[in-house]
């Protein structure tokens, strides 16, 4: 009973936090409220019509919304990176960024659960998929796997910075001997989630773009680079605008961390380019596709071209300590990295991996305005869910917020 | 006589809907043959569906080796059978007679002329039957005994199943056409044509946005 | 109770209830606590206690739920209904039994009835007009093959016409379930350099054609992928697609290598005229958009011994289509003595379509 008068008062002391703030803050809520509202309006042009209103077809079946669950489910297991220094390293520094990197983790998997949703050609009789009412083809379907993990991942990324933050609201300790086995789980079940994700398309033997032995790990390589430099750009953006303290030292070790994943990231797409044009078979036409074009096809030309020289001035500019120590030129490179990982991980993995099609077609790919809206409106969804939960966070670790008995 | 175009329309529009029942209409032509060649020459007609013919046509078993199977007949589809009826005087006499007009569409194109003519496959001493080249008779039903004696690998594949179209079903017996309800004898090429179809949804698709 | 006879995978829930029923819920993590006595109940068991207490295991027991769910508020739903005729209010219940129905695989011989009939009734109410749906089994002693015979094909396209018509494919989308690829001699089997959209006289001079279709693999990478059990291999060889069950999710696209699946992007429209009445409920029954479909060797024509229509519809004899477990058939004497061969035969999928030639 205790407990839930303590939750009861949570509830209304973040309610009374989040609906209060300064001017800036609302104007974002606001903007993010119109962007979900105009999202919500054009799932619905989709639920009525059906998929074609967006820019799929028979050829590339998967396009915008499972390019932006693919890379978000990496930046979902990103939060790993805090979670590892923090509770097994027990470097004191991540203390305070690992509650926000779960909460982007918490705000990532809503998201991808939401791509997933909106890609769907028949979300209403989703309750196929529940096992036990439905049929759960595990573990057969590589997806069914990655149904259990992403609910796995979100369920303990919300249970424990939920216990940790409900004690601490309480001004009590979190018990290390609840929330540590969880923890060390989490760390293990962050790079389940996007190997699972990468085996997806790892093992279609149907699409070689996808058929390698690298695809899984390139995830984990890009994941690590880009969430991380995510959180950078936020804790950014939190020091500035809150009273939560975030030392130097904690985001240059985060920086060194974006640093090695970008390297390793950019010798794994070394790796992958000798691999197709070195020798280039029939089954490199999909990288053939997307760096060169291929048959006067060349609409990914510019993406790639773009995505690439980003990726390695990022990894540049990072790799020098003189360069990274400078904040400004730190919050550059990441928003730099973070751009050309999306940029790569959609447009530079998913579309290719179609074209050209079994038997050699190409049928070129672009979003429609509804599927870009609707993109739009579940980042805008995530930006809301991590803002709410970041600034309660924030309000309760500050002792902004207290349950005083 | 003016009725059978129009059953012709009704049941080629039944076959558009791909009718599987053999509708029972013996007032109906019976030439397989030439209905097969014609669709095949006219691209509006896109669908052969050899059941929706509305075709009696008896069966007659063949047997070659372990193979048995059964083929539509021929003599029962001819019109003016039998040959004799005609055909009691030698060729050279009809040549002066009105009846220079029948068979007269037949042009022979098969095989070169130092190689074929008429009289290598019917018998002008017995009109109703077809002889082979050592003179032996062949009945007309038989007429794909002809046909083996230069197309043999053609022969032995659709003895086999693979040459030729089946009728009706995969579920035995087979039943097969023989060669000339595809190859007309005289002129056994096949036309070229134009495709059933084009479809436009492809090319929107493959010209990109 | 459910590791016998499983088709699917089910977490086993009820291992977890016991555990979360063990911890006191009253807030104390140690220490007696008086709720633990409430527990101890009169062992008399009165009717509540025999129905609410009977074991079965839980897909009985949601059966048995839902079937009550179904009724109760299908009952609801159209009798609340003031204004609404008796037509839509057996429409609106007809479709909400359909909508709560599980997967055509697993239903009895006496549920697939009812869904026939269901959906025979909702099409009569929709068009006012009959459709045979059949939900015919497999036979024994029969799996399906294909051959394809290269150089008769001539490059009609008799055959996708006949298989648009036949199985009630979208017009508007101009859904083919075949393609046929006009390839140069002399290159090989060029897929790349192929049309498959070719429009002039044929066969046209120094080309060659092939068709290509769903090859009804034996080793479908297509039906392990799939997260619902939707699609799955009959026991005659046919892979199938049980529309109702398909969530649309299009992983069964990105793994078929040979381009057999279709996706409705839209719902499907057939002129009244033009649907092909004879439909099976795997086949050609009419789909809804969302949800994938493909070449099911016409299953309701050739569960009933006749060819699929694309073979009916070649005119020359280029598609051969029979029993693979029959040693007489045509099919098994092309695989004996012509030299054949399969596409992709490196990617493990088996299928049950070869080609050769004369």
């Amino acid at each position: 009973m205790r407990r839930l008068r303590v939750f009861k008062k949570l509830v209304l002391d973040s309610f009374d936090i989040l609906t209060k703030g300064a001017q800036k803050y609302h104007l974002w809520m606001a903007f993010l409220t119109a962007t979900m509202l105009t999202g919500m309006y054009c799932y619905s042009i989709q639920l009525e019509q059906g998929l074609s209103v967006t820019g799929m077809t028979d050829r590339v079946s998967w396009g915008l919304y499972i390019s932006n669950f693919t890379f978000l489910v990496g930046v979902a297991a990103a939060a790993v990176m805090l979670i590892l220094p923090t509770y097994v390293l027990k470097d004191l520094d991540f203390k305070q960024p690992v509650l926000i990197g779960e909460g982007l983790a918490v705000a990532a998997l809503l998201m991808c659960l939401a791509f997933v949703i909106a890609d769907m050609g028949g979300p209403s009789v989703l309750w196929h998929m529940i096992p036990g009412v439905g049929v759960f083809n595990f573990p057969s379907s590589l997806l069914t796997w990655d149904v259990l993990v992403l609910n796995g991942y979100l369920f303990l990324n919300v249970s424990i910075p939920f216990y940790i933050l409900f004690r601490h609201y309480q001004g009590k300790e979190a018990l290390s001997k609840v929330y540590v086995p969880g923890v060390l789980l989490s760390v293990f079940w962050a790079i389940g989630i996007h190997l699972v994700t990468a085996f997806l398309y790892q093992g279609l033997q149907a699409r070689p773009f996808w058929n390698n032995a690298l695809l899984g790990p390139r995830f984990l390589a890009s994941a690590f680079a880009a969430g991380p430099a995510l959180i950078i750009l936020i804790l950014a953006v939190i020091r500035s605008q809150t009273s939560f303290k975030i030392a130097d030292k904690t985001l240059h070790k985060i920086a060194l961390l974006v640093a090695v994943a970008a390297q390793i990231n950019l010798i794994m797409l070394a790796s992958e380019l000798f691999k197709e044009f070195y020798a280039p078979t029939h089954h490199s036409e999909s990288a053939t596709y997307l760096f060169f074009g291929l048959h006067g096809k060349n609409a990914l030309l510019p993406w790639i071209w773009t995505a690439i020289p980003l990726n390695v001035l990022a990894t540049l500019v990072l790799t020098f300590h003189k360069l990274r120590i400078k904040l400004p030129i730190l919050y550059g490179a990441c928003f730099v990295l973070f751009v050309a990982i999306w940029i790569e991980k959609g447009f530079g993995l998913i579309v290719p991996g179609f074209i050209p099609g079994p038997y050699g077609k190409i049928a070129e790919y672009l979003p429609t305005g509804i599927e870009v809206g609707v993109t739009l409106g579940i980042w805008a969804m995530g930006a809301f869910v991590f803002t709410m939960l970041a600034r309660t966070a924030i309000a309760i670790e500050t002792g902004e917020i207290s349950y005083k008995r | 006589m003016k009725q059978q175009p129009r059953h012709a329309i009704l049941i080629l529009l039944v076959a558009l809907l791909i009718c599987c029942e053999k509708t029972e209409d013996n007032a109906a032509y019976s030439k397989i043959s030439k209905q097969v060649w014609e669709k095949r020459n006219s691209p509006q007609q896109s669908l052969i569906s050899i059941d929706s013919l509305a075709i009696q046509f008896s069966l007659i078993q063949v047997g070659e080796g372990h193979k048995s199977f059964l083929i539509p007949d021929r003599k029962s589809q001819l019109n003016s059978y039998a040959c004799s009826e005609c055909h009691r005087h030698p060729l050279p006499a009809f040549e002066e007679t009105i009846h220079k007009k029948a068979h007269w569409n037949i042009v022979l194109q098969h095989a070169k002329k130092s190689t074929m003519d008429c009289r290598t496959c019917h018998d002008s001493k017995s009109m109703n039957h077809l002889k082979s080249l050592t003179g032996v008779g062949i009945d007309f039903d038989r007429s794909y005994q002809l046909c083996r004696q230069c197309h043999f690998p053609q022969f032995k594949d659709w003895i086999g199943g693979a040459h030729g179209k089946q009728l009706e079903g995969w579920k035995p017996p087979r039943r097969s056409m023989t060669c000339t309800n595809c190859h007309s004898p005289h002129k056994p090429s096949i036309e070229k044509r134009w495709p059933a179809r084009f479809n436009t949804q492809k090319e929107v698709e493959r010209k990109g946005k | 109770m459910d590791s016998e006879n499983k088709k699917w995978f089910s977490i086993p829930l009820s291992k977890i209830k016991e555990q979360v029923k063990a911890s006191c819920n009253c807030g104390k993590t140690s220490g007696g606590c008086s709720s633990h006595q409430e527990a101890e109940k009169d062992k008399r068991k009165d009717g509540f206690e025999q129905i609410f207490n009977a074991s079965m295991d839980r897909r009985n027991a949601f059966k048995q739920l839902s079937t009550s769910l179904l009724l109760g508020v299908g009952a609801l739903s159209s009798s609340c209904s003031l204004t609404a005729d008796n037509e839509t209010k057996e429409k609106a219940q007809l479709n909400w039994e359909e909508q709560f129905k599980g997967n055509y695989k697993l239903m009895t011989p006496a549920e697939k009835k009812e869904t026939v009939e269901r959906l025979v009734r909702l099409h009569q109410l929709e068009t006012a007009s009959n459709v045979q749906l059949s939900s015919e089994d497999a036979q024994a002693d029969v799996l399906f093959g294909y051959a394809f015979n290269i150089s008769k094909c001539q490059g009609y396209m008799d055959c996708v016409n006949a298989c648009v018509k036949e199985n009630n494919q979208d017009r508007n989308s101009q859904m083919q379930y075949i393609r046929i690829h006009e390839m140069k001699e002399g290159a090989g089997f060029n897929f790349n350099e192929s049309d498959d959209n070719y429009y002039h006289e044929v066969p046209a001079e120094g080309h060659f054609y092939m068709g290509t279709q769903c090859f009804h693999c034996e080793n479908p990478p297509c039906v392990d992928v799939c997260p619902v059990q939707a699609t799955w291999k009959e026991p005659d060889g046919i892979v199938v697609i049980d529309y109702d069950w398909c969530v649309g999710c299009r992983y069964c696209m990105a793994a078929c290598p040979y381009d057999g699946r279709r996706f409705n992007w839209s719902t499907p429209k057939v002129s009244a005229s033009e649907v092909n009445k004879k439909q099976h409920y795997l086949g050609n029954r009419m789909r809804k958009k969302g949800v994938m479909e493909k070449c099911t060797f016409c299953i309701q024509r050739s569960r009933k011994g006749m060819n699929p229509a694309c073979v009916e519809a070649c005119p020359t004899g280029a598609r051969i289509f029979g029993n693979l477990l029959d040693p007489n058939s045509a099919l098994r004497w092309v695989l004996e003595h012509k030299k054949v061969f399969r596409l992709k035969e490196d990617l493990g999928t088996a299928p049950k379509f070869w080609y050769f030639m004369d």
